[in-house]
């Protein structure tokens, strides 16, 4: 494009067909080179916007994932599940301690309930969490990704 | 055992807190069915206030100070600043566990019902989440980056326990020789801040350590600042414009889902309150 861009400034007849100047003004077919910047920033805008919008729906996941009982909280996710299931094959599943997210000792009286439980929850915020990033994805104008 | 929340709210010459405090009521009572009573001053009297379960007065303290409040990135007005009475609350609250919270920290989950059942002392929010992903957070991990850590005075529980009276009594003491303790602990603002006050009492409780005096509420605090609009709320939804990297002026839209929000533009917030819409 350089190359037309140099010919078309030495010899003012040469006019390739995807390039012209005119004015100063660059423009390829009917588009100006303003509109082409106004659609860029568009886009710029649009990836933003749904680049932030996917962090909050992040944030909202990380706050379902979390199970409560006996006091104490409980991050739910992969490592959570997959040690409790280990604990249940060992045959500990009755008044067994597990550390909460603050580090706190809190007693499980029913590990399979457990288990059953925070499972549950993961598949539950995960699912909700796919349909949203499903949703959003879907959605080509900046209006719509963040309409309430 | 009594559970209920409270939420400070005293007027200012640019600001109707009460107004802000009595649609943060309506969202706990919607989404945390507990009673909600609200501590004021005598300057913030003419408002309906029966949506309150009680309405406790204070006294203007014997200092003011006053500091710039933002509405997006282009306007803002210097107005008083009354956020001295957060220490007396032990011996305010009608209530064994209390929840508090700022009159801008708007509940849009139930996500703080289990943190009013468990049996911990005193619950605060340590991590925080901002809705602008660009922003420098550094100031909201630690006082300064050779200090602290820093808690948020925004929202937390606590239940009446010796414990946690000491814990208010030390918070009035650094109140009382602020000039003192921001030196101590190098902080550069001359002004009086909870959050500061708070992070301080708290580090001494846990003997200057990584003590357990304090729980982590559940999750991490979302707030968008003053530099931000609030648009919209609908349920449990809200819309934002959050101001953009380097582009003064200009704003990115977001929304959010049943995220509790930290609403920092109080006039926005107040804007959409009385009109529908806080642009």
């Amino acid at each position: 494009m350089l190359a037309c861009l140099r010919q078309q400034l030495r010899n003012p007849e040469c006019n390739p067909p995807f390039l012209k100047i005119d004015n100063y003004l660059i423009t390829s077919g009917n588009i100006s080179m303003d509109e082409r910047l106004e659609k860029a920033f568009e886009v710029a805008n649009y990836m933003a916007t749904l680049s932030n919008q996917k962090r909050l729906i992040k944030e909202e996941l990380d706050q379902k994932l979390v199970y409560y009982t006996n006091g104490g909280s409980f991050k739910v996710d992969q490592t959570l599940i997959s040690f409790t299931k280990t604990i249940i094959e060992f045959g500990h599943t009755e008044d067994v301690v597990l550390l909460d997210v603050n580090q706190l000792p809190i007693i499980i009286n029913n590990v399979p309930e457990f288990l059953n439980n925070i499972v549950n929850v993961y598949f539950e915020s995960v699912n909700d969490y796919s349909a949203k990033v499903t949703e959003i994805k879907s959605k080509r104008k900046l209006t719509d990704i963040v309409e309430l | 055992m009594t559970t209920g929340a409270i939420i400070f709210a005293q007027n200012n010459g640019a600001i109707n807190y009460v107004k802000l405090a009595k649609f943060s009521a309506k969202q706990i009572q919607k989404h945390l069915r507990i009673p909600v009573s609200l501590v004021t001053d005598k300057n913030s009297v003419g408002e309906d206030l029966s949506i309150f379960d009680s309405v406790i007065y204070v006294d203007d303290y014997k200092h003011t100070q006053h500091r710039k409040f933002h509405d997006g990135t282009l306007a803002s007005v210097q107005a008083e600043w009354k956020n001295f009475t957060r220490s007396q609350i032990y011996d305010l609250t009608p209530y064994d566990r209390t929840l508090v919270i700022d009159s801008d920290y708007i509940i849009n989950s139930s996500v703080l019902l289990p943190a009013l059942e468990n049996d911990h002392l005193f619950q605060i929010y340590k991590n925080s989440f901002d809705l602008a992903g660009w922003r420098n957070t550094d100031s909201f991990n630690r006082l300064n980056q050779y200090s602290i850590p820093f808690y948020w005075a925004t929202t937390f529980i606590f239940e009446k326990h010796k414990t946690t009276e000491t814990f208010f009594m030390l918070v009035s003491y650094i109140k009382e020789n602020w000039q003192y303790y921001r030196i101590l602990y190098s902080i550069d603002s001359t002004a009086f801040r909870n959050d500061f006050a708070f992070s301080i009492a708290i580090h001494i409780m846990n003997d200057s350590d990584d003590g357990d005096f304090a729980t982590s509420l559940p999750g991490n605090m979302s707030y968008v600042t003053d530099r931000d609009l609030l648009v919209s709320a609908t349920d449990n939804k809200m819309q934002f414009l959050i101001e953009k990297e380097g582009r003064y002026g200009e704003y990115t839209l977001a929304k959010t889902n049943g995220l509790d929000i930290h609403v920092m533009n109080k006039t926005s917030l107040l804007r959409y309150i009385e009109g529908g819409t806080g642009v």
